[in-house]
């Protein structure tokens, strides 16, 4: 077998738009794995962790042009990934950003109905590293560091500014940073 | 003719415009690769076409895997065990490489869709165009279109392969992968293959058919047709102005092919290429020689 | 994005066991989106079987070649998805054909309708062609670029022929009778030239056992134009459609189906490729 220089991602995208099916492979072997780990976490049905693994990569599959080359590709991926998620809950906007006096209350169930659970971690820990950050910055740690909205997506559910939200989230990723390595310390 | 032989062809003569393509041509072929070697408009595509029952010949008798097909029933028969590459192929427009693959399947009769595309995949990856077969047809270089056209002549595996040229316009690298795949379809199958690059006949064929103006001029193993070589060819400084051909190597001394050699002359070790220049003589030198 | 850091096994693991604190999981989660070398360590961690499967629809998914208009139109109407991929492939069912003939029809009927005997003659030349041009471009080594290894294979050439002619007339005939509604009042011409058209079609296919569909069709072509001509030269363009001239169209046509019954169980392929 011969040995294939490794491919960027870009590089792969725009095999993928010009129809190698090849450099799919490459990305789908690179990218499935983490991918269905991390929607896992989100929702511990693995019928529908399939589905939306399968409706990511035909939609990268089809749309491999729209990519505009900012950014990770991983980053891009998860993007649809997520929003495939969320389309099949049929969207349901209270599940996706809780209010954080309701974090602690939500624990979820360990048992999984015919609804999915979006958010199946307990947010103990996490909410008291939360607790350290102001209101405002809060709220956008989770739209965006939680649940994969983008600053501008997030910007539009909390009802602030783009720029706003961009900074809030700097500053809070820089404290969340902080708070993980004093933790793995 | 034995029970064994898959074709079977007697006094086969077509005529195209007055000119005689096929001249009262008796050949029969047992399972195995066979080649095909002669000049263009040696009637190589005629008698290809003749056997796979895309032409009719003008008289003579054809017979293909134990049965002479006079009814479309029969011809339908024959046909689901034969592969056909024709010499040049059009592609509809918009046709991916898959889709070309799969529309041809159908028409073998592959109804079924899973079992299809399964088998579309293999002829595919058989001449290594799994990863870029989903490209349009129109997208891919002129040696992958005929390796997929070679691939869709081996849906099904069929008992009798008929190709004509499958590797003009293919890279060397992929020629090589591809003589690996023909000769392992030649373990169980028929496979005829024309060509005019005789280092393919040499490297993959028992057996040689030469074709010159619609009449057989040598069949036998490709050893043989070497061996009439023997002692005819050798190398010198200089081109030999009586010798039938010559031609400088890349080492800068030239190849001379003829009857007689000159004294002082070092003998060569006779190929096939030499044996089909000496057999054919000037008319073997229209076609295109491989250095 | 900067990291000092990497996943040890460790985290991995509990990550995808899903026993990992929600801190480092958030934590990871965001690594994961800039570090190409952790993507790789962590996919050792997960079960691979259930990726192959995804996979494998993935790829059916791509490489399946989606069916046209043409073919769902086709299998809607009860024919199976193998004769609907043979038949949607046809040069005179693509879109930019029926176009074309649209507006061919649209110029004709307008002339017709506005342009006195000379319209009408045009429209008694055309109508009767349309089909045959259909057929002509439906099938044949001069329109079909597989023609000459689409007879080397186990489906009927007559019956992707005939399934091709049906499409063919089934799309075009319409829209010659739309545009027939053109004509200047209400006579027999709107629906008389559909006689000849089908007689000239069943030509056509007769024709095809002996030679290439597009000679027999220009042939067929030059013929009837002559006979348009000369009934307009001699004042008299319903000539043409005349009662006599539609038996004789009739009594071909009949005689046409019947030389293709007969001729299409020979072993000569249809259309010579000489």
């Amino acid at each position: 077998m011969q040995t294939d220089p490794v491919r960027e991602d870009p590089e792969l995208l725009t095999a993928v738009a010009g129809g190698d099916l090849g450099a799919l492979r490459v990305l789908y072997d690179r990218h499935s794995p983490w991918l269905s780990a991390r929607l896992t976490r989100r929702c511990n049905s693995p019928d529908a962790v399939a589905d939306v693994l399968q409706d990511t990569f035909v939609a990268l599959w089809k749309g491999a042009e729209r990519w505009r080359g900012e950014g990770e590709v991983a980053a891009w991926l998860w993007g649809i990934a997520i929003r495939r998620l969320v389309s099949r809950l049929r969207g349901r906007r209270e599940v996706l950003v809780l209010p954080l006096e309701e974090v602690a209350a939500a624990r979820a169930p360990e048992a999984s109905t015919e609804d999915m659970v979006l958010l199946g971690v307990e947010y103990g820990d996490l909410g008291a590293a939360l607790q350290r950050l102001s209101p405002e910055m809060r709220a956008v740690v989770q739209a965006t560091v939680l649940d994969g909205l983008t600053t501008r997506e997030a910007a539009r559910l909390l009802g602030i500014p783009a720029n706003t939200a961009k900074t809030r989230l700097h500053r809070a990723k820089a404290q969340l940073r902080q708070n993980l390595t004093e933790g793995l310390a | 003719m034995t029970a064994a032989t898959t074709v079977g062809l007697t006094g086969i003569t077509k005529k195209y415009h007055g000119t005689t393509a096929l001249d009262a041509i008796d050949l029969s072929f047992e399972p195995g690769i066979t080649g095909l070697l002669g000049p263009n408009g040696a009637g190589k595509t005629t008698l290809l076409r003749i056997i796979a029952t895309v032409l009719s010949p003008d008289a003579g008798k054809v017979r293909l895997l134990g049965r002479t097909p006079a009814t479309p029933d029969e011809l339908a028969q024959v046909r689901r065990r034969l592969g056909y590459q024709p010499q040049e192929m059009g592609f509809p427009r918009a046709f991916t490489g898959f889709g070309f693959v799969d529309y041809m399947a159908v028409l073998k009769e592959w109804t079924a869709r899973a079992a299809r595309h399964d088998e579309v995949r293999r002829v595919l990856d058989l001449v290594d165009l799994g990863d870029v077969a989903t490209k349009r047809v129109r997208n891919l270089s002129g040696g992958q279109r005929r390796r997929i056209a070679l691939a869709q002549a081996m849906l099904g595996d069929p008992d009798l392969m008929l190709l004509d040229e499958p590797t003009t316009g293919v890279d060397p690298e992929q020629r090589v992968s591809l003589r690996q795949v023909l000769s392992r379809a030649g373990e169980r199958s028929t496979v005829l293959l024309s060509t005019h690059q005789t280092e393919d006949v040499a490297a993959l064929c028992d057996r040689v058919v030469v074709l010159d103006q619609g009449r057989v001029r040598f069949d036998g193993a490709v050893r043989d047709l070497v061996a009439t070589a023997a002692g005819r060819v050798w190398m010198a400084d200089a081109p030999d102005p009586a010798a039938r051909a010559s031609w400088r190597t890349g080492t800068g001394s030239h190849r001379n092919v003829g009857e007689t050699a000159p004294p002082g002359a070092e003998l060569a070790e006779p190929t096939l290429e030499d044996a089909y220049l000496l057999l054919l003589g000037d008319r073997a030198l229209t076609t295109e020689v491989a250095a | 994005m900067n990291v000092s850091w990497h996943a040890d096994d460790d985290l991995l693991t509990r990550y995808v066991s899903g026993t990992v604190g929600p801190l480092d999981g958030a934590s990871l989660e965001q690594h994961l989106t800039g570090c190409a070398d952790c993507r790789v360590r962590i996919a050792t961690h997960v079960d691979v079987a259930p990726l192959e499967l995804v996979w494998s629809r993935v790829r059916e998914q791509a490489q399946a070649p989606a069916p046209t208009l043409v073919e769902r139109l086709l299998t809607g109407l009860g024919v199976s998805a193998s004769d609907a991929r043979l038949v949607a492939v046809t040069p005179s069912l693509r879109t930019s054909w029926l176009f074309g003939l649209a507006a061919t029809l649209g110029f004709v009927g307008l002339g017709a309708a506005y342009g006195g005997t000379r319209g009408l003659t045009f429209f008694l030349l055309v109508a009767p062609l349309v089909p045959v041009a259909g057929v002509a471009f439906a099938y044949g080594p001069d329109v079909d670029p597989l023609y000459e290894v689409g007879v080397a294979v186990p489906y009927s050439g007559a019956r992707l022929l005939l399934l091709r002619t049906a499409a063919v007339l089934v799309t075009s005939l319409p829209l010659v009778l739309a545009s027939a509604l053109l004509l200047p009042g209400l006579s027999w011409t709107a629906v008389t030239w559909l006689l000849p058209a089908l007689s000239f079609t069943a030509l056509v296919l007769a024709a095809s056992t002996w030679t290439r569909p597009t000679f027999a069709a220009v042939g067929l072509g030059i013929a009837w134009a002559c006979a348009v001509g000369a009934a307009a030269l001699d004042r008299d363009p319903y000539a043409v459609l005349a009662p006599t001239a539609l038996l004789v169209y009739a009594v071909t046509g009949i005689a046409a189906v019947l030389i293709l019954r007969l001729r299409i169980r020979r072993l000569t392929p249809l259309g010579s490729l000489s």
